[in-house]
């Protein structure tokens, strides 16, 4: 049995062939089926730049992407310091398009644009909220 | 003469407006923190805040390149 040229297959292999032509068992006299490049493969394709990390298996430290993150929650104009407060009682930081109510010992997030009530927030809870997102208070400098 | 205020119903999440949803997540973070101080158990109150912790960072994209990638909106 004398394997076929290199050459030979390959010739053969850019010949168009119908599938029902084709010989499966890979003996002596079977052609090879040609590897067609695959166009527009993004899900099947195992080299996409997307999936290389799965398969390197290679680990990406956390970092800051840069983006927006969740639903653009990453963008800093969620919640903001407020920068005046005519009531010190109430909260200190706000976010866009929303307003505060003073309610049952805590404070009600209420949508502007169409008053539905977004939620009930303790004082802990909108202190934690200034903690994070509010005005960085500023250490006195030693003189 | 007082008038009594109605009981309003929280919003359902498939009802929030989107332009505030990330405040809505945060907040909602930040209450489930507040009342995790409150907890009498102390390794539940531990385990609260390392899932807070951990939701808010996956909220605020503090995580892999990758994972960010397929977080951002296309």
């Amino acid at each position: 049995m004398t394997a076929a040229p290199v050459a030979q297959i390959q010739a053969q292999e850019l010949e168009p062939t119908p599938g029902a032509e084709v010989l499966m068992t890979g003996t002596d006299g079977a052609r090879v089926l040609p590897f067609r490049a695959l166009e527009n493969t993004r899900s099947e394709s195992a080299f996409s730049p997307a999936s290389e990390s799965a398969f390197t298996g290679s680990f990406t430290p956390a970092v800051k992407s840069g983006g927006k993150g969740f639903l653009g929650i990453s963008d800093s104009r969620v919640w903001k310091p407020k920068l005046y407060s005519r009531n010190p009682d109430f909260p200190q930081v706000s976010t866009p398009g929303c307003f505060f109510v003073q309610h049952s010992g805590g404070f009600q997030l209420i949508h502007r644009a169409t008053l539905k009530y977004l939620g009930h927030y303790t004082k802990s809870s909108i202190a934690l909220l200034e903690e994070k997102y509010g005005k960085k208070k500023r250490r006195a400098k030693n003189r | 003469m007082a008038r009594k205020s109605a009981e309003r119903k929280i919003v359902e999440a498939k009802d929030i407006p989107l332009d505030v949803i990330g405040a809505v997540v945060l907040a909602d973070l930040a209450q489930i923190e507040a009342d995790a101080a409150t907890h009498p158990d102390q390794f539940a109150r531990d385990r609260i805040i390392k899932a807070v912790t951990r939701l808010r960072d996956i909220a605020e994209g503090n995580v892999s390149v990758d994972l960010a990638r397929e977080l951002a909106p296309a």
